[in-house]
């Protein structure tokens, strides 16, 4: 008895000294795929009184025929009884204000006090129809203007609802770039005055972060030419922990499912990443291309009808990968338009290096990243924390926003906001 | 009772709201059209799987029936929805669909036995006589503890089971996706179910039936998930139709 007493002692004291982080995923893929596993999940409450609004269609906006679903953004928000501090949290890439993560944040967010709205990233399909000036999502500056645009339109409708005794702003991954450009923007235009910014697992520089999602699919076996095999394996994949899955609904948490019985080797965990990314790609760039009339994908003189048959604008759209959409489509689009006089001097402007210079005066806004974060390339952990210096939170693992749930991250989120 | 919909109103609809279903782009002037940057046969090989292929003859119908479903949703089924789940607390809503479920099983035996899987056939039975006396017609679920599952079979499924194929690409007024196989298999269902009438509710009050009705569609619509226009891709149509056509081989594999 007293043995075991003296083992339970020690087992206590151990894990008392043991202060380290405790997020199980040491293969940055395997941890931006699987996620944090309830062991170590934060306790968030699963619902808040969360509500999701449409803004008024943008007086004078031309809406084509086939993207009509789309004439009106979506925004969501949850208001505190009595004042309180309200953060905007952007979604990341081509995601909505209602995303799994957002939700999340949000979830957290408000259960410690905080007015919430969630805001739709630039680069989601209905943010290009209902609110992008140039359409053409990708440019910084242009980028944070749009949101800019829009968080102060949904202001004007929830203002009235709450009280509010400071605004504050987060986002993460390329919602955590696009927080940066927007904070920048707000110190000129001085509309909500933030008074803390904390960037999420952000993209350092834009163009190296797609450059890498894009290379990917390089991990398809047997090439890129098999994206399709790919890609139907993956739907059959679903298939297989559906097949063996107890209930008989079709929920996306299957997804997850298939991969917690049998991970997949690290190869095909890039190109699964590989190709997730390029489905949100593919919309963003087909749905630009709409609506600029470019004559990208989509021949310029051809109009397209609610009912037109997608399939080939489909199948050509999953080829196109993010550095294509940057040289042949975005580039070509504001070479009229930008101060950058080459193609490399634009895909720089699209950096925190660019404004760096604010990043390391402004005190308010701070960083949360990984060490091994997928989407950034070797040395932009080191500018991280050369220029947030104590203002960044580096965690030795996680991967690509994989340990955002664990309670020490989230923890650590919320608490950079009540501080 | 008859378990079927007012069929005749929703044709009507259907024709008047699936005019002009051209599936062709418009053109601005007559002429050949532009070629894009990125021309499918320059990306493409054509001997390689595509995805998204599904046969869809009758593509002009299903998208406007897509269209049609999603103002559905945005105008009546989601308000009425959001309504139920202020009225009803969640336990209550839990036990009408626990209700609706139960009932499903007879359909569910009889396409076993059809499909000659007595093994799923004793287990259903199982699950429906305990769930109906021990959980008061269903409301309750105490079968799933004591180790009876959850089974879902319907008549698509025992067509697909003997070698039917799905058929053409359907998606139906307010029911959304489904083929030809499957929208045969549900009217072979609701004819089954009429001649079971397990429920007996003209005998008792027509009130009734309408009252069956309308929490069968709420409960309906309150279970699933889906929302139109939430995956913001312009190839939603595409995306649903291959989930769906996955999801049903998958469900005529698994019994």
């Amino acid at each position: 008895m007293s043995r075991l007493a003296a083992v339970l002692l020690l087992f206590l004291g151990a894990s008392a000294f043991a202060a380290e982080y405790d997020y199980p995923y040491t293969d940055p893929y395997l941890a931006t795929v699987m996620g944090t596993p309830d062991s170590v999940m934060a306790k968030v409450p699963e619902t808040i009184p969360l509500k999701t609004r449409k803004l008024p269609r943008f007086e004078g906006r031309q809406i084509p025929d086939a993207l009509w679903y789309g004439a009106q953004l979506d925004y969501s928000y949850a208001a505190q009884k009595g004042p309180a501090p309200l953060i905007f949290v952007i979604a990341g890439t081509g995601a909505a204000h209602n995303s799994d993560k957002n939700q999340y944040l949000m979830r957290a967010f408000y259960q410690a006090g905080f007015h919430v709205v969630g805001i739709t990233s630039p680069t989601y399909p209905t943010f290009v129809i209902a609110a992008s000036t140039s359409m053409v999502p990708g440019e910084q500056r242009d980028d944070a203007r749009d949101i800019y645009n829009v968080m102060q339109k949904i202001w004007a409708e929830i203002g009235p609802k709450m009280e509010v005794t400071s605004f504050n702003l987060t986002g993460y991954s390329l919602g955590g770039t696009n927080a940066a450009f927007v904070s920048l923007l707000d110190e000129e235009k001085k509309v909500f005055n933030f008074r803390k910014v904390l960037l999420i697992n952000p993209s350092v520089q834009i163009y190296n972060s797609i450059s890498k999602l894009d290379r990917y699919l390089e991990n398809i076996p047997g090439g890129v030419d098999n994206f399709n095999r790919m890609f139907n394996s993956i739907v059959n994949q679903i298939g297989t922990a559906y097949k063996k899955s107890t209930t008989v609904s079709f929920s996306p948490d299957l997804v997850f499912e298939a991969f917690k019985d049998n991970p997949p080797s690290n190869e095909e965990l890039a190109a699964l990443i590989g190709v997730s990314f390029r489905l949100s790609s593919s919309a963003l760039v087909f749905t630009s291309d709409v609506m600029t009339n470019y004559g990208f994908i989509k021949p310029a003189n051809l109009i397209l009808t609610r009912n037109t048959n997608m399939d080939d604008y489909a199948q050509v759209s999953l080829r196109v990968g993010f550095t294509d959409y940057f040289h042949e489509y975005a580039w070509p689009y504001y070479m009229k338009n930008t101060t950058a006089k080459t193609r490399a001097e634009f895909a720089k402007m699209q950096g925190l290096e660019s404004i760096q210079d604010y990043l390391i005066s402004a005190r308010k806004i701070g960083v949360v990243d990984n060490r091994d974060d997928i989407i950034l390339v070797p040395g932009e952990i080191d500018f991280l924390t050369n220029t947030f210096d104590t203002r960044a939170k580096i965690y030795p693992h996680g991967g690509h926003l994989g340990n955002l749930k664990q309670r020490d991250t989230t923890a650590y989120i919320v608490d950079y906001f009540k501080q | 009772m008859k378990r079927q919909l007012p069929l005749v109103g929703l044709l009507v609809l259907v024709v008047m709201t699936s005019a002009g279903c051209s599936t062709a782009p418009s053109k601005q002037s007559g002429q050949p059209p532009d070629q894009p940057y990125y021309e499918r046969d320059r990306m493409m090989i054509d001997d390689v799987d595509a995805p998204l292929e599904i046969n869809d003859p009758w593509e002009g119908f299903n998208r406007t029936m897509f269209r049609f479903n999603s103002y559905a949703d945005r105008w009546v089924l989601n308000p009425a929805v959001s309504v139920y789940r202020f009225v009803f607390p969640g336990f209550v809503r839990t036990g009408i669909s626990n209700f609706f479920t139960n009932l499903d099983n007879i359909q569910t035996v009889v396409n076993e036995i059809f499909q000659l899987h007595p093994g799923s056939a004793v287990q259903t039975t199982g699950r429906f006589l305990v769930n109906t006396t021990i959980g008061v017609a269903g409301l309750w679920d105490p079968a799933t503890p004591i180790g009876l599952p959850q089974h879902y079979e319907d008549f698509g499924q025992t067509l697909g089971r003997w070698g039917v194929g799905t058929g053409p690409y359907l998606v139906l007024p307010l029911f959304g996706p489904s083929f030809a196989r499957d929208a045969t298999g549900k009217v072979v269902d609701a004819q089954i179910f009429n001649l079971i009438d397990p429920l007996q509710l003209d005998d008792v009050n027509e009130r009734y039936t309408y009252l069956y009705w309308t929490m069968l569609v709420l409960n309906t619509r309150s279970t699933t998930s889906f929302q139109y226009y939430q995956t913001g891709s312009p190839f939603e149509y595409e995306l649903v139709r291959l989930l769906w056509h996955t999801k049903r081989q998958l469900d005529v594999e698994k019994y």
